[in-house]
């Protein structure tokens, strides 16, 4: 069979970023653009500053990934672009220009999930993956357990219900005054703190319900900050950010690992943002191991957003003839 | 030279294809349908209509604004796109400079008026000297009296052309101490063949960037509270 080529582009967020993706597995180029010195000022993400630097650097990138590549757009099969979900004005400039790009080349182009891509990611970091499996996608604008049947089909067994894991950091994280994007920075305190200091609550739901929620224990870290500040104790930062991680951990992981079992899966993939949490990576092996499950995670470059992901994910739509016309559009709250 | 001109910075979508001073065809949209899903399909009806292929194009020019800002960069990711497909040269053309292009036989002052909100209109000054149009001012955000009193500086008549100059006009007969009309309303919306004809007086090049004329919010609030642009180190 032909070698398929795929040039993909990411605009959903705050990372501008094009790559050059073979079969789906091989990464030919995968340049990566990120505006987040520019966000931090913020301490988040500011919509219509990501949106005109995603239109000032889109060309560029393109360029450098081509000639990372050594191939020519002439060489693609496909223009594949994420289209969901994100920010709409961040998510139009990529839209855009891949429209115009594949309809000028006469090529197909192929609509990604972002999600989709974080899954995918697996692919490009493990060349022999295959569905099926269990998914955990968490990041700073999901949080997801799927049980993945087939490339690109899965079943949704559960979501959160109010913030995503990467949510909950970041407004933690501004509480102790560490900088944005919060994860890190948590990450990193923990490691210097006692995960058992503070015992902040654990919400699991209703029994069986694979949803998740996290409002409950964001508030419960401000209340202790809040009641700590009026009777004038010292709080240990890192004592409260390993408390917090660890509960968050308690419940994903606790969930994660429910679900494999039920659904009989041997196979455990973590993806996304938070997927790089080191707590997360250590704990889930430990726990995995007690039941004989094998875990997977990306590494730490193919965690973050990145075109990589999307080209492969594109690549198993390209064999099911899944495009796109011109009328796509952006679609900001689009779902798995 | 054969050019494709697109818009789509305020309401209006439109495309065109000029042979040097010949129109070949023109689609214009005026509707609230979101230029994502309707610029790339009239860009494919134009050509499909007119047997041509983008092969056939030496140049691409494309509203930087003002406007919308994210319609000027829907508009803007399509020009660059179509551009990389086949090394196109680009010419980044300037949405207010296209809305006086229209109005090619008045002799007085032009003004292109978009509401801005926020208590300010996006407007310059224009003058035709022949077939040349001759820009007197750079785009700008003010506010209706600002742009009263640079009006007043000027000794001719002024027109004010483009969609919005009609909610403005009353306001600003009012205070204007001279003859101010408004342009005919079939040129009053943003032409697709406007933009093509003037990049033919401009250069064309790899490289266009948008001219907002406007800061985001964030970027205002951040200078105001720190002094100094987000940008700086
Ligand atoms: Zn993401």
């Amino acid at each position: 069979m032909n070698d398929i080529i795929i040039l993909a582009i990411e605009s959903s967020c705050d990372e501008t970023s094009v790559a050059v993706i073979k079969n789906g597995r091989e990464i030919l180029s995968n340049i990566i653009y990120s505006q987040i010195g520019i966000h931090k000022k913020f301490g988040g993400v500011v919509p219509e500053i990501a949106s005109r630097r995603h239109i000032d650097k889109i060309d560029l990138i393109v360029e450098q990934s081509l000639e990372q590549s050594k191939l020519k757009l002439e060489d693609m099969d496909a223009i594949a672009v994420t289209y969901g979900p994100g920010l709409v004005g961040a998510l139009l400039v990529g839209v855009s220009y891949s429209k115009a790009l594949a309809y000028g080349l006469q090529k197909p182009l192929i609509p990604v999930n972002h999600i989709d891509g974080h899954i995918a990611a697996n692919y490009l970091a493990f060349s022999d993956l295959k569905p099926p499996y269990i998914a955990l996608i968490v990041s700073g604008g999901h949080t997801h357990i799927v049980d993945v049947t087939d490339y690109g089909k899965y079943i949704v067994l559960g979501r959160t219900r109010d913030d995503a894991v990467g949510e909950a950091y970041d407004k933690v994280a501004r509480t102790l005054g560490f900088g944005y994007p919060g994860g890190p920075f948590i990450d990193e305190a923990a490691k210097l703190g006692n995960p058992n200091a503070i015992n902040f609550p654990r919400s699991y739901l209703e029994e069986g319900s694979y949803d998740f929620s996290f409002s409950g224990i964001k508030s419960a870290v401000l209340n202790y900050l809040n009641s700590a500040k009026m009777k004038g104790i010292e709080i240990n930062k890192n004592d409260v950010a390993a408390s917090f991680q660890e509960a968050i951990m308690d419940v994903l992981i606790n969930k994660i690992i429910k679900a494999s079992l039920e659904f009989n899966h041997d196979k455990i993939i973590i993806a996304g943002g938070v997927a790089a949490n080191s707590r997360l990576r250590e704990r889930l092996k430990e726990e995995a191991k007690k039941h004989h499950l094998e875990v997977l995670y990306p590494p730490l470059s193919l965690c973050t957003d990145n075109a990589a992901m999307i080209g492969s994910a594109a690549y198993y739509q390209f064999k099911n003839e899944k495009f796109a016309n011109l009328e796509l559009n952006a679609v900001p709250n689009l779902k798995l | 030279m054969i050019v494709l001109g697109i818009d789509a910075s305020t309401q209006t979508a439109g495309v065109a294809i000029v042979n040097n001073e010949m129109l070949m065809g023109e689609i214009t949209i005026n509707t609230t349908i979101t230029h994502s899903e309707k610029l790339m399909v009239i860009v494919d009806q134009l050509f499909s209509n007119l047997n041509l292929k983008l092969d056939d194009i030496d140049g691409i020019a494309v509203t930087i604004g003002p406007g919308s800002f994210t319609g000027v960069r829907i508009g803007m990711a399509t020009a660059l796109g179509l551009a990389k497909a086949k090394n196109i040269s680009l010419a980044g053309i300037s949405t207010i400079e296209g809305l006086a292009y229209n109005n090619k036989n008045y002799r007085g002052i032009i003004c292109p008026i978009q509401d801005a909100r926020r208590n300010q209109i996006y407007t310059g000054f224009f003058k035709f000297e022949g077939d040349n149009l001759v820009r007197l001012s750079p785009d700008m955000a003010i506010s209706i009296a600002e742009f009263v009193e640079k009006a007043n500086t000027y000794e001719e008549d002024i027109l004010l052309a483009g969609p919005d100059a009609n909610k403005f006009i009353e306001e600003i007969k009012l205070k204007c101490d001279r003859e101010v009309t408004v342009s005919p309303f079939n040129l009053s919306l943003p032409r697709a063949s406007s933009i093509a004809y003037l990049s033919m007086t401009k250069e064309f090049g790899k490289n266009i960037t948008p001219n907002y004329v406007r800061k985001s919010q964030a970027e205002t609030s951040y200078e105001e509270i720190h002094g100094k642009s987000v940008y700086d180190e």
